[in-house]
């Protein structure tokens, strides 16, 4: 990755790649495309980085850039597939502008959530990792387990809910 | 579980249909505190499966990244030899007929000296293949058109854009194939949408091109 101005780049990506993920996923990006988003948001940083005032904020930078991208999907027909649902997507972009803004601290919620994982049972973990790290959907897991599809979901947005749960007792209210 | 729990549910967990996508959309337009929760769940599981799944990671994003930036650093270069290529190209279709004349006068002068030589070898055998040998591929990157998306050439051919294994991109031109008609508008000419092919590589007149035995344009990558 070769430096323009002062910038080091490589290591701009390498602080803020996880936060702006998630921060474009908040906005409605679809899960299989907030990456390539994100990338794109990259991009867009790495050709204007002489725009960039060094004093500023890098994050909320990009996360300005970000919000325009996902604005210009919303209006562009041919680019909607990239967001979970058009509507859905005006509503989350219009919360938390300026300095309402999630800023997500990704590190303390990652500890916090695996401790809130830690907590569960055996069961509900073993459902968590299949639902995530096997990335099986709640249908094809129903099959295996002799479930419903709809008793399956339930389960796991029971298990999301008792996570959040103690994810605030420890965070608090979540600010990110 | 209320109505909202189960809409998010079924966007977490399945797939959602549009009127219940709509359906969300209205609770969250009619009640702000179910919106900003709505983004704290969004926000709280794209955390979790960056962590969780591999092809998430943030290794494999910025791996990924790096490529999309050397390609694009690359795309100057690779656009004025992709342009050059297919000069070329078009040089070689106006000078085929002349070639194709010459080639055809050389074997009927050559068949009628070997008939004149040897009256017993009347049938001609040509063990030379028409194109070169074949050879299997599947390339994931994005199809494009070389006049409507690239604008390097005033005819359109699709074509798919990659990145190989050294980070370079690659144009590869497809055969022609009345099969990719249907997505020529969609997907080429209003690319670059990415696309999975397979098929096998073959030399037509010089040129190495893609004969495409299928394609598939994939939405999802990663889960929910």
């Amino acid at each position: 990755m070769s430096n323009k101005q002062d910038l080091d780049f490589a290591m701009l990506v390498r602080e803020h790649q996880a936060g702006l993920r998630a921060f474009i996923r908040s906005l409605g990006a679809d899960d299989a495309w907030a990456d390539d988003l994100a990338q794109e948001v990259f991009l867009v940083a790495y050709r204007k980085q002489a725009a960039f005032d060094q004093s500023a904020d890098f994050g909320k930078w990009l996360r300005g850039i970000a919000r325009r991208q996902v604005m210009a999907d919303c209006r562009k027909k041919a680019r909607r597939g990239r967001l979970m649902h058009d509507g859905i997507t005006e509503i989350l972009l219009n919360l938390g502008h300026g300095e309402d803004e999630i800023q997500p601290d990704r590190s303390k919620l990652v500890v916090a959530m695996k401790a809130c994982v830690g907590k569960l049972s055996e069961s509900q973990r073993s459902l968590l990792h299949t639902r995530y790290e096997k990335g099986r959907k709640a249908k094809d897991m129903a099959g295996e387990r002799n479930q419903s599809a709809d008793a399956l979901r339930k389960q796991l947005q029971r298990i999301r809910l008792s996570i959040r749960h103690c994810i605030e007792k420890k965070l608090g209210d979540i600010s990110l | 579980m209320t109505r909202y729990d189960e809409l998010v549910s079924l966007l977490f967990d399945a797939e959602p249909t549009d009127s219940e996508l709509e359906e969300l959309a209205q609770l969250l337009r009619n009640d702000e505190r179910l919106a900003a929760d709505f983004q704290k769940q969004l926000l709280i599981w794209d955390v979790w499966a960056q962590d969780a799944v591999p092809e998430r990671s943030a290794k494999a994003f910025e791996a990924s990244f790096q490529t999309r930036l050397r390609a694009e650093a690359d795309a100057d270069t690779f656009s004025s030899a992709t342009a050059h290529h297919l000069q070329r190209k078009r040089r070689l279709r106006v000078l085929l007929p002349i070639l194709a004349a010459a080639a055809m006068l050389t074997v009927m002068l050559t068949v009628f000296f070997l008939q004149d030589a040897h009256p017993e070898n009347t049938e001609y055998t040509n063990n030379q293949p028409a194109i070169a040998p074949t050879q299997q591929i599947s390339i994931v990157g994005e199809c494009v058109c070389t006049r409507c998306t690239l604008g390097i050439e005033g005819k359109h051919n699709d074509a798919i854009r990659y990145v190989d294994q050294a980070g370079q991109a690659q144009l590869v031109l497809l055969t022609r194939n009345p099969k990719l008609k249907n997505y020529k508008k969609a997907k080429f000419c209003r690319g670059p949408n990415r696309i999975y092919v397979e098929g096998e590589m073959i030399e037509e007149n010089g040129q190495q091109l893609l004969a495409a035995s299928s394609i598939s344009f994939p939405k999802k990558n990663f889960q929910k």
